[in-house]
């Protein structure tokens, strides 16, 4: 799904929709950001959860999709950050919750935010691609030679270059304005 | 124009919002600011890039809003009808079955190990930390590098090679599972060479340095790890096999279920909370009782050092860490340091923990360590 598929409208209406709406757009990309802090998957899904929860019970409405986004990097930040520093010390929900709320943004945590937010497109683009189209696509990217990722998938060179061509033109495509940091990374 | 910050035009422009002022603004930023451009390449770092995909890729999204979705909306007062009630009993009654018919299949062939929770969260910080990755060697001298079991797999997966070899670096380590699902830590400075595939009556792996086991059960194919010094065969466990520590020898630690070691002496078998020394020169075998906490440790991500000169953790450290070491007088390194370290830890922060047992003073400058009285 797309960024402007994602409506703040539908997500105000707090039913299963909406709910489906943040789980297929932020669930993996706020868990994976997470893990890069607490490195335990299990918990970095239970504050996901707990995030979501929060915002699920005090209906918060947001203007627009970047203070909404906003809002979620922050939270997800200031809980596993907070798990962290009381990893050893029981903590309480109020506790946790008091420190994911405050949303100011330091320049800090807004480029952080940023490098978050382009992995989260763009994988959510790789998600799109067939399975195969994915995988040559990955191992290219892993610096991998057309020729031996012929050899380790069994496939022709000819197949390779074209799958590659078709998925790098695809992301292009779907990610707009961004394609230009791929372009910079695609040999 | 009003001059933008850079990141909210980047973030406006990841939005598709920027107006064509903007988009002039951001390329001409970018046209001329080397170290911008270069901040954007290292953000898409291309392996880090695929080592966070694959994390990302693993997480369940479905199963999260599933669970979400019952425990904030399902008691919002849907309508639930009787035949919904009916249909979750079915659905409950072939889970079941399933669940038999998984438990009939597994004991039949292998059963994958289980690993507790802390191997599992040592695992997890091994890849953050940035410790997780190895050298695979193919057929024909090709050579790749990997950072994940799933990248691994996926270059392993296809091809006709026969086996494969991983060679981890001085400060690296790696974790795999084999194609039998047995589960390996191989600790940094080692070799392992072993079948991608396993095909016939037994299971053979061959390793040089140190590597934890964790075996798939399989009564009908034995599993073997191969040393200079001779063999290890087991028969569903989880055991330490260290060809390094100890010059000329390999030692074996067993911490859970049965192995015997094999030389051309003859074959031995071990109980849990042995540990067994092959010493090819001296040409015998002893085995001895030992506590298995230290050879456990470094899967859970500890270091455990016991009664050990601080020249000797020095070496550790200066390995893990990439560090040069150098001692004020040469008499501090025979001081004994007893204690656990944390393996992913920040080296400031594990040296604070050494300084504060020890009377010693420890400085770090990025390239050489120092011990100061």
């Amino acid at each position: 799904m797309s960024d402007s598929e994602i409506s703040i409208d539908i997500i105000a209406r707090w039913d299963e929709k909406s709910a489906g709406m943040l789980y297929d757009n932020f669930y993996k990309a706020l868990v994976s950001y997470s893990l890069q802090i607490t490195s335990s998957l299990s918990v970095s899904e239970d504050l996901v959860q707990e995030v979501f929860s929060r915002l699920w019970e005090k209906k918060i409405v947001f203007s627009n999709m970047l203070v909404l986004k906003t809002y979620l990097y922050n939270s997800v930040r200031n809980l596993s950050v907070s798990y962290l520093r009381h990893k050893n010390v029981e903590v309480t929900h109020s506790q946790n919750v008091a420190a994911a709320e405050e949303y100011h943004l330091d320049a800090a945590g807004e480029e952080e935010f940023f490098t978050e937010e382009v992995y989260r497109q763009l994988f959510a683009m790789i998600d799109q691609l067939p399975p195969r189209q994915r995988e040559i696509f990955l191992m290219c990217m892993e610096g991998k030679k057309n020729k031996d990722i012929a050899a380790a998938l069994e496939i022709s060179v000819e197949t390779v270059k074209t799958q590659k061509k078709r998925a790098i033109k695809y992301l292009k495509k779907n990610l707009g304005d961004k394609a230009f940091m791929l372009l910079v990374l695609l040999p | 124009m009003h001059k933008m910050n850079i990141n909210t035009l980047i973030s406006k422009s990841l939005q598709g919002s920027l107006t064509a002022d903007e988009q002039q603004e951001l390329n001409k930023r970018l046209a001329a600011d080397a170290s911008l451009r270069q901040r954007y390449m290292s953000l898409l770092e291309s392996d880090n890039l695929v080592c966070r995909y694959r994390e990302y890729s693993e997480v369940d999204k479905d199963e999260a809003a599933r669970k979400f979705i019952k425990r904030h909306l399902d008691k919002s007062g849907r309508p639930h009808h009787a035949w919904l009630h009916y249909a979750s009993y079915a659905a409950a009654v072939a889970a079941i079955l399933i669940i038999v018919a998984l438990w009939h299949f597994q004991s039949g062939g292998t059963l994958k190990p289980v690993i507790n929770q802390e191997v599992a969260q040592a695992m997890n910080r091994s890849v953050l930390a940035g410790k997780n990755a190895a050298t695979l060697i193919l057929g024909g001298g090709r050579t790749m590098t990997v950072c994940s079991d799933s990248a691994l797999a996926a270059a392993t997966s296809v091809g006709d090679d026969a086996e494969g070899t991983l060679v981890t670096h001085h400060d690296k380590e790696f974790w795999l599972v084999l194609d039998d699902g047995t589960r390996v830590h191989l600790n940094y400075n080692s070799s392992l060479t072993y079948p991608l595939h396993f095909t016939g009556d037994t299971r053979t792996v061959e390793l040089e340095g140190e590597a934890y086991f964790f075996v798939a059960k399989d009564s009908k194919r034995p599993f073997y790890v191969k040393t200079k010094d001779g063999m290890v065969k087991e028969y569903g466990t989880e055991f330490d096999v260290n060809t390094v520590r100890r010059p000329g020898a390999t030692e074996v630690v067993l911490v859970r279920g049965s192995i015997s070691v094999i030389t051309p002496s003859g074959e031995r078998m071990m109980k849990v909370g042995q540990k067994a020394v092959l010493d090819t020169q001296a040409g015998q075998v002893s085995v001895g009782n030992v506590d298995v906490a230290p050879y456990v440790a470094w899967n859970e991500g500890r270091f455990v050092f016991e009664d050990c000169e601080m020249s000797r953790l020095m070496d550790v450290l200066s390995m893990w860490y990439g560090r040069k070491v150098q001692f004020a007088d040469s008499t501090l390194g025979d001081i004994k340091f007893t204690g656990t370290l944390d393996r992913y830890g920040q080296l400031d922060e594990v040296l604070r923990a050494i300084e504060s047992v020890t009377n010693v003073t420890i400085t770090d400058d990025g390239k050489e360590i120092k011990i100061n009285q």
